[in-house]
């Protein structure tokens, strides 16, 4: 039977506990909503740039380009998003998992090596078996997400281009909602090659079809990126938000149990105090 | 204002000027002048389809009220089809938005640092180059000059 002053001890350090998680529920929600705006905002013009992308691809000869086709070889490249922070749920877990899982059954055969973005994933994946060529951590700490996805994406297509891997995917979570988030898995390189279309119209490229093409295959895979990284950061808001939530109401659960058994030993000891005077005085 | 309307009105084109970081401008327009990488261009009705790399420079549009809209716009890609104007740009300022004294101040700072060549690397010189040709682009839109 813990004393009374046991239990009122934990009573205040669950409450300041409950007061870090309560705060950091806020600066979630409010960073949450800064992220929100900033990934619908990208969206469109990732996925405009990408409809551009492959309306000229299509316009062009088959094998046009060298960023484009199917993968040649087994030689793969994961490309798997984490967080840099902790307490954010499953966020990281559920991501490394998958990994993990992708590494034991779809690309059992392939020759996987990992790039991990984000310092939780550097530091669980680490200890897992497997080979990590690439990693990026504190990304987006300068507040510069399209700079930061042209870097990871510029080192990945030199990689490439000199034989390094056949393909690159990218694992990621898909922003859905603050409480929900989509694990999604997605190719980043070789870009497929739309079949080609009945030309209706043909443009007028300025300077040339190439140039045109190559800048905006690349350019496609920059915006892409950005948009994986602030999709992956929105997430984690979300899934911090929602993890705080949960962690408060437990503070909150925890603090009413503990109260009802301070309150329980204190009567406990007023009684058996009460009862000490009587039996004293009886024997008076 | 729908898509249909805008495209079913002659010499009325539909605008959409987008960047990664911004809601997407979206004007009816009977005029478009474009900062080509080859040279700039105008865009009247009926223009053939036409995909051009962009370059830094001042992109003008003239609204069918006849008002003029002028916007800085660094690299991307303006794509031209059925009387529909698709301006993917990497970063577009309008000229109300534009800070004359910040763009004066990052003008001096490009000029300086050119000026200061010699024992400095290639790449820097590109880069001073690049944000000098920024800074007069957003001072030209900023004063409504296209070019």
């Amino acid at each position: 039977m813990p004393s009374l002053r046991d239990i009122k001890r934990r009573i205040s350090s669950v409450k300041s506990t409950q007061k870090i998680t309560r705060a950091m529920k806020m600066v979630s929600a409010a960073k949450l909503r800064r992220a929100q705006e900033s990934i619908e905002r990208a969206r469109p013009y990732a996925y405009h740039l990408r409809d551009m992308a492959a309306r000229v691809a299509e316009r062009t000869p088959g094998s046009a380009h060298q960023l484009l086709g199917a993968p040649k070889g087994d030689r793969v490249a994961l490309i798997v998003l984490t967080s840099d922070r902790g307490l954010c749920g499953g966020f990281n877990a559920t991501v490394i998992n998958e990994a993990m899982r992708l590494l034991r059954t779809d690309l059992k055969d392939k020759d996987v090596t990992l790039t991990v973005i984000g310092r939780k994933g550097v530091e669980a994946l680490r200890r897992r078996p497997c080979t990590i060529s690439r990693t990026y951590v504190r990304v987006l700490d300068d507040g510069r997400p399209l700079r930061a996805a042209t870097d990871i994406v510029e080192d990945h297509i030199q990689a490439f281009l000199e034989g390094e891997f056949d393909e690159a995917l990218c694992l990621y979570n898909e922003f859905k909602s603050a409480i929900s988030q989509k694990l999604t898995l997605e190719r980043v390189l070789p870009i497929e090659q739309p079949s080609q279309s009945e030309v209706v119209v043909d443009y007028l490229y300025e300077p040339s079809q190439e140039a045109v093409l190559g800048e905006l295959l690349r350019r496609n895979l920059h915006v892409q990126m950005h948009r994986i990284l602030l999709e992956s950061a929105a997430s984690e808001y979300g899934a911090r938000m929602t993890a705080m939530e949960a962690a408060t109401n437990n503070a909150s659960d925890v603090i009413d149990r503990l109260t009802l058994a301070y309150n329980r030993a204190r009567q406990t000891a007023i009684t058996s105090e009460v009862i000490e005077i009587v039996s004293g005085a009886e024997a008076l | 204002m729908s898509q249909e309307a805008a495209g079913s009105v002659p010499g009325v084109m539909r605008l959409e000027l987008t960047t990664p970081d911004r809601r997407a401008v979206e004007l009816e327009v009977t005029e478009v002048i474009v900062p080509g990488s080859e040279g700039v261009f105008t865009v009247l009705y009926d223009h053939t389809p036409l995909l051009s790399i962009l370059d830094v420079g001042v992109l003008y549009a003239g609204d069918v009220q006849g008002q003029g809209h002028f916007f800085a716009v660094h690299g991307g890609f303006a794509e031209i089809s059925d009387n529909n104007i698709l301006v993917m740009a990497q970063a577009a300022e309008e000229s109300a938005e534009i800070e004359l004294e910040r763009a004066e101040s990052a003008r001096e700072r490009a000029e300086r640092r050119l000026n200061a060549r010699g024992e400095s690397e290639d790449i820097d010189l590109a880069r001073a180059e690049l944000a000098l040709r920024r800074a007069v682009s957003r001072i030209q839109a900023h004063g409504h000059v296209v070019f």
